[in-house]
């Protein structure tokens, strides 16, 4: 035999070789490489808290969009009553003599759109942010004034537990076990056996939730749920699939996730395994990374709103006060000045309210806007219509019926100069001299409340048929003789002028 | 100088390195197996982050309806409310070509109800996503929008 050394050292290096490999094989046959999916925490990031957050979003501007035309709509129909230009039959006024009052677009949209966040979706928790509004060139933004947390703590929480039948949810709570109809529905609330199949959980929410504490553990075949057995006896982190069913640990295996795998690990507390409530939103997101993972994001809305309408609807409501304020024919003046769009009282049919200058508006378009313009003159009118009929010692008045008048003067002499003046009436009647047999007297009467359409009464007033008739009796007033009659109205303590005077002959 | 032992070694190297030559096959069979098919896995989960991505992108893009744009989400409610499925199917058939997909929509009501749907693929084996829309016009009834995409 030759004994060849170079020779032996190759067959032992080759005889090396083949049983490292052999050790290889033998060790990875069962378990493959294990070879890990790359990229896999952050698919599950991006699709259980990113994706999940931008649906919420998503959410958020449906509501945002629902409840920014509401407000608007709100807005435009009533606006919030200020003190200083006040309401009327439900019509907010827009002002007050020369002050306006325009309501704060900005403010009521806030106002109104938290309003109705909480009176309408009260039950999300979205009602419980508060979003600063503003408006800007027709869009109506929102920033909330804290982040919304996306975790199983909050955010989810509610949603896992709205999404259980409450009667299933109870059952749950009490520690037994729900049974199922045919069509799925709860049916009815049982104790939990000794002994129960892990077959008997319906789907993997059950197998994983284990309300009756049994040895039992989801399956999978290609990543869908096969069904739900009980766990091996061979204790293998390896075989749980990813980080939730890691973390969730159902065969007690002790394991834990490390970066990417599952490994065994010192015994761990589970909080959720006596607190039913907590392990049903632990496994309501089977997909969610584990517990403590949290993603945050600021909830924001950005939504067309066109109120473009409401700015250009002020500068028209100062130009109609403008122009039809002062106009003892207001109604002439408004059919004149106010723009087509806009109606009286109501947008059909309209109708234009009579003896007041408070008038309701609605204005079609777009958006319908309703307000009220308060159209009460700077100055007193004076008064130039009234009829006068004269008899011996006496002279009937007739004038149209003013509500806004707290008391009437009639002022006459028989000084015919006077018909040349105007002014207050100490200014017109100053000239008028006694000495030459001239003489100026006054009669005062209320303005009367209530309708009464009895005979007159000397020097009283009455209101018949929307007229004020008034019978001045004086004993200067004589047969043959012209007398000159003008009257003053007095209005919240102001006396208007003298522009008109009506002559008055008794004939015997 | 052993001649005979020389031609033994040489043999020997030979035979191992057909040996190795084979066995570099069959490990890189086992490698490349394994990891392909966690490439594979990684690619299936991007192509459904994919979907979700679209879909949101489709629900959220505004379309040009009488000369003013809405937004895709309000167009799918408003064709639902008012019962345009023409409307709907043309939009969104808008969509799929401009970006070049190949898919289905398909929109369901909370009873399960199908109520519209497009459909430009006959593959049945699609990546499916889907949104809730609340359909505020009729007392926040959600609308499901299964957004299926060809892998």
């Amino acid at each position: 035999m030759i004994n060849n050394q170079k020779g032996m050292v190759w067959h032992f290096i080759l005889l090396g070789v083949l049983i490292g490999f052999g050790i290889f094989f033998v060790m990875t046959m069962d378990k493959g490489l294990d070879v890990k999916i790359k990229g896999e925490w952050q698919y599950n990031f991006l699709n259980n808290y990113v994706i999940v957050g931008e649906k919420q979003l998503l959410e958020i501007d449906q509501i945002a969009q629902y409840l920014g035309e509401k407000s608007a709509v709100e807005f435009s129909h009533q606006q919030p009553v200020s003190a200083e230009c006040g309401q009327e039959n439900g019509v907010t006024y827009w002002n007050n003599g020369d002050m306006f009052c325009f309501p704060d677009l900005v403010a009521s949209l806030n106002s109104s759109f938290h309003r109705l966040l909480k009176e309408e979706f009260g039950q999300t928790h979205f009602s419980a942010i508060n979003y600063n509004i503003t408006y800007e060139q027709g869009e109506l933004i929102g920033k909330a004034d804290h982040k919304l947390a996306l975790n199983l703590q909050s955010g989810l929480r509610e949603q896992a537990l709205s999404n259980i039948d409450l009667g299933e949810l109870s059952c749950l709570q009490q520690g037994r076990f729900p049974s199922f109809g045919l069509t799925g529905e709860f049916s009815s609330c049982e104790e939990c056996p000794p002994t129960l199949s892990c077959l008997s959980y319906p789907n993997q929410f059950y197998c994983d939730l284990n309300p009756c504490h049994q040895n039992c553990v989801s399956f999978f075949i290609d990543d869908d749920y096969l069904n739900c057995g009980e766990c091996p006896e061979e204790r293998s982190c390896n075989r749980y699939l990813n980080q939730y069913f890691c973390e969730l640990d159902s065969c007690d295996y002790n394991c834990s996730w490390n970066i990417n795998r599952c490994e065994e690990s010192a015994s761990r507390e589970k909080f959720w395994e006596d607190n039913i409530t907590e392990k049903i939103v632990l496994v309501s997101f089977p997909g969610m990374s584990n517990y403590d993972t949290s993603y945050s994001l600021a909830p924001h809305f950005r939504i067309k709103l066109n109120l473009d309408g409401y700015q250009q609807l002020q500068l028209a409501a100062r130009e109609l006060l403008n122009d039809c304020r002062n106009s003892a024919e207001l109604h002439t003046c408004l059919d004149v000045n106010k723009p087509a769009n806009w109606h009286y009282t109501s947008c059909a049919p309209e109708s234009f309210p009579g003896s007041t200058r408070k008038i309701p508006f609605c204005v079609s378009g777009n958006q319908e806007y309703r307000f009220g313009l308060d159209f009460t003159p700077s100055d007193v009118f004076p008064v130039e219509q009234f009829t006068i009929i004269c008899a011996e010692n006496n002279c009937q008045l007739t004038l149209p019926y003013n509500p806004q008048a707290q008391r009437y003067t009639v002022h006459f002499t028989n000084w015919e100069g006077v018909t040349d003046n105007s002014g207050t009436a100490d200014q017109v009647f100053s000239a008028v001299l006694p000495e030459l047999g001239y003489f100026y007297e006054t009669a005062v009467f209320t303005n009367p409340l209530i309708e009464d359409c009895a005979a007159p009464v000397a020097n009283h007033a009455y209101l018949c048929d929307n007229q004020l008739i008034y019978l001045l009796e004086n004993s200067n007033l004589r047969a043959t003789d012209d007398y000159f009659f003008t009257l003053t109205v007095t209005e919240n303590g102001e006396e208007s002028l003298i522009t008109h005077f009506e002559q008055a002959t008794i004939t015997p | 100088m052993n001649t005979k032992a020389q031609v033994h070694d040489l043999a020997d190297l030979f035979i191992m390195m057909i040996f190795m030559f084979f066995l570099s096959f069959f490990l890189y069979g086992i490698f490349s197996s394994n990891v392909s098919s966690a490439d594979d896995a990684s690619l299936e989960k991007i192509s459904s982050y994919n979907t979700e991505t679209l879909l949101l992108h489709y629900l959220g893009r505004p379309v040009p309806v009488d000369a003013e744009e809405i937004l895709m989400r309000d167009l799918i409610l408003t064709a639902v409310n008012e019962d345009d499925e023409d409307l709907f199917e043309e939009k969104t058939e808008q969509f799929f070509e401009q970006n070049e997909l190949k898919g289905r929509v398909q929109l369901s009501n909370s009873a399960g109800e199908n109520l519209m749907s497009f459909s430009n693929t006959p593959n049945f084996r699609l990546e499916e996503s889907e949104a809730e829309l609340l359909n505020l016009a009729r007392n926040q009834e959600q609308i499901t929008v299964l957004f299926a995409l060809e892998k």
